[in-house]
């Protein structure tokens, strides 16, 4: 399979052509985000890579005090979710905005400027966390300062796609606009509100716990988790060669993933009035009828012709993301009922369902589009035997993190039900899972020297294109020509 | 789903609700709550200032990345069975804290009561506890085999004994020991650390969460949720 074999059409039931302006608004910014977000990849997986070897041996690089299991563990997730996921994320977010409203990308200055902020932002950030400067808050670790500038690189980014989706020449919107869009603004308020709420000091006791999970839930699913359903609503109906079964279905699923998935914050048994928890899991149990939705659409969609083509690269990553968000979705939601939380709630699970979420769903659905990505916009290749084994490795490497890790979960908490011996007998018989998660990072620590090896090519590709310019203009003589010769 | 300013207005509002309702109420409810006076004294109380170093010390550590400090009520999970603390923990042990450090994850035993456990305030139990827990805070293997928790060797000093050993120095075995003439010696930060371990302590009974006396016949068998088990569980785990 090429890369170029299967055109990304900008509506799968809309066959007329794109107009050309629209890709190539996207031309120098596809490969600053696709640099940017491949490199925070490679930085994320090792982070996480010496966090699990860690897990074995405790006493590895133990005299460096930002080597520590504490430190990497944080840093390693915000490379991932923030440098990575969330960066390419919203980049081939604004890519399908533009396809679907059939318009350039406006402000491509904007969104330049916010791609910069938004890099300064994860750079210091993880830098703080390692030198001991986290926060201490799940997903928020990140110091203020740093938040801030992701916070308003997020909104420059934003503000661009929605007044690129504001000017579109029909009335009649895509899908996966809604969730782009809608991911667009999430991140912004989300960070906004919990930035002042926390750094702020406006909060006392438990309430900061209740901003913490109210930012991680609203930036889990109405941010990453909507980048990788408008990824997924966008690339399967293409892939499939037909239109998506049902709108309706589709609306029922924003809605939902609107209205009730950022009330799904507390836990039975949480510290917070009995509410508060009530509410949680009232909104945890609706937002799975969006689920059921989503799932219903795509089985519609799909139905018949996967054997084409989910073998491809991206029919392989796109069909592994779909699963797993509809998988996460449901088992997140089955773990928060009462006798299933009593076994796996703050076990290893709660790591593995992050990384099926975050590693599988949106990662893999913006992995599946980042190779067209940069081929239609900038017109650069990436190698295609460098990125269908990028996706096997990294398809391989997440699978063999969350997988374990939920299993190894399940484990511990029924080790703990059992309130036998001691804790160390506990962690002890979970430990063999865990260390197959270990194996897991490897693979996607590995795959990312594939990625960035990958867009190395496209760097050379334009170096050497850079070169062959020069040399053409040195070479003209100077005669009047060369002005013409530079044009 | 066509207008554009009303997609935008219908997202904010329902993002707006949960903001509302998952934050703004409950900070209206419990924002403001005051400390409870108990047998004279306030609680949660004030933690003094070495201990206050100490909750920076766990923070920037990332402690909190294996160890959660918040107990659940029977019926929720086994946390009171295994002896991790008296009671659950409500929004009252909670409001001195910044920032408030529950942790998701356990992959260590849970601390919201590792003081008690730890024998805080009790001269017989308290020296060979945090005695032992620098042990294990200069590497875990040292105090429990198999432990899975990292070391910290740059929270202590080896030096060369100069006369008379330090009183504070660690007894380590072979091989953790130092060498012939050497020393370890906890750090300030160490020292906040273990201040700040001692300080976390909910053994004050709350109207919303009573501790439960244990039954007079059960002590001997040292049943999970015991005073007996505590203590026991104290070194086990």
């Amino acid at each position: 399979m090429t890369l170029t074999a299967a055109p990304v059409s900008a509506r799968a039931d809309d066959p007329a052509p794109l107009p050309p302006e629209v890709d190539a608004s996207f031309r120098s910014l596809s490969l600053h985000f696709a640099w940017k977000s491949g490199f925070w990849l490679l930085v994320g997986a090792f982070l996480s890579l010496l966090a699990s070897v860690k897990l074995h041996a405790p006493g590895m690089m133990s005299e460096s005090a930002w080597l520590t299991y504490g430190r990497l563990l944080p840093a390693g997730w915000s490379a991932v979710v923030y440098g990575f996921a969330g960066q390419i994320g919203m980049a081939l977010g604004l890519w399908l905005v533009a396809r679907a409203a059939r318009r350039p990308l406006q402000g491509g200055l904007l969104v330049f400027f916010g791609c910069v902020l938004w890099n300064i932002g994860v750079l210091v950030g993880v830098v703080a966390i390692l030198l001991g400067h986290s926060t201490g808050r799940e997903w928020l670790e990140m110091p203020a300062g740093a938040m801030g500038f992701l916070v308003v690189g997020a909104g420059l980014i934003g503000a661009c796609g929605w007044v690129t989706h504001a000017g579109r020449q029909e009335s009649r919107t895509y899908p996966s606009s809604w969730f782009v869009l809608l991911a667009l603004i999430a991140f912004v308020w989300f960070g906004t509100v919990a930035l002042a709420m926390l750094a702020g000091g406006e909060s006392q006791g438990v309430v900061q716990v209740l901003v913490q999970r109210w930012f991680a839930n609203g930036a889990a699913k109405l941010w990453l988790g909507s980048l990788a359903v408008g990824c997924i609503l966008f690339l399967l109906p293409s892939l499939a060669g037909r239109p998506l079964a049902s709108r309706q279905l589709a609306l029922y699923t924003f809605w939902c993933l609107v209205l009730f998935a950022p009330w799904a914050v507390a836990h039975h048994g949480d510290p917070f009035p009995r509410w508060v928890v009530s509410a949680g899991v009232g909104g945890r149990t609706l937002a799975v009828i969006g689920l059921a939705a989503l799932a219903l659409n795509l089985w519609k969609t799909a139905e018949g012709t996967c054997g084409r083509w989910c073998t491809s690269t991206r029919g392989l990553l796109i069909c592994s993301a779909a699963g797993a968000y509809i998988l996460g979705g449901a088992l997140e939601y089955v773990a928060s009922l009462r006798p299933v939380a009593s076994v796996v709630r703050l076990t290893w699970t709660t790591q593995g369902l992050d990384w099926l979420w975050v590693g599988g769903a949106a990662s893999l659905a913006f992995l599946a589009l980042l190779p067209d990505f940069v081929a239609r916009t900038s017109g650069r290749t990436l190698n295609p035997a460098l990125v269908r084994w990028h996706a096997i490795l990294t398809l391989a490497g997440i699978g063999l993190i969350a997988l374990p890790l939920i299993l190894a979960g399940v484990i511990q908490g029924l080790s703990m039900a059992r309130a036998a011996s001691t804790y160390m007998d506990v962690l002890r018989g979970s430990l063999h899972a865990v260390r197959l998660s270990s194996l897991g990072f490897t693979l996607l620590a590995l795959a990312q020297f594939l990625l960035v090896g990958a867009l190395f090519g496209v760097a050379r590709q334009l170096l050497n294109d850079g070169l062959a310019t020069l040399r053409q203009w040195s070479a003209v003589p100077v005669n009047g020509k060369r002005a013409e010769a530079r044009s | 789903m066509r207008s554009t300013p009303l997609l935008f207005l219908g997202i904010l509002a329902g993002m707006a609700a949960s903001w509302w309702g998952v934050i703004v109420a409950p900070r209206l409810q419990l924002g403001g709550a005051p400390t409870v006076v108990v047998n004279g004294q306030h609680y949660p109380p004030r933690r003094p200032g070495l201990a206050e170093q100490g909750a920076e010390v766990y923070r920037a550590q990332g402690c909190n990345a294996c160890h959660t400090q918040f107990l659940r009520p029977e019926g929720y999970g086994h946390d009171l069975d295994w002896g991790w603390g008296p009671r659950r923990t409500v929004a009252q042990d909670y409001l001195r804290d910044n920032p408030v450090l529950l942790g998701a994850v356990r992959v260590g035993p849970d601390l919201s009561n590792i003081g008690s456990r730890m024998g805080a305030g009790d001269t017989n139990v308290q020296p060979a506890m945090v005695a032992y827990q620098l042990e294990h805070l200069y590497h875990s293997r040292a105090a429990m085999p198999g432990s899975v928790m990292p070391a910290y060797p740059y929270l202590f000093e080896k030096r060369r004994i100069a006369g008379v050993p330090s009183p504070d120095a660690l007894k380590l075995k072979a091989p953790y020991a130092p060498e012939d003439g050497y020393e370890v010696v906890p750090t300030p930060e160490a020292r906040a650390l273990m201040a700040y371990l001692l300080s976390l302590r909910t053994t004050i009974s709350l109207p919303e969460a009573p501790i439960v006396p244990p039954p007079t016949n059960a002590v001997a068998d040292a049943a999970p949720g015991t005073d007996a088990a505590v203590t026991n569980n104290a070194t086990a785990k």
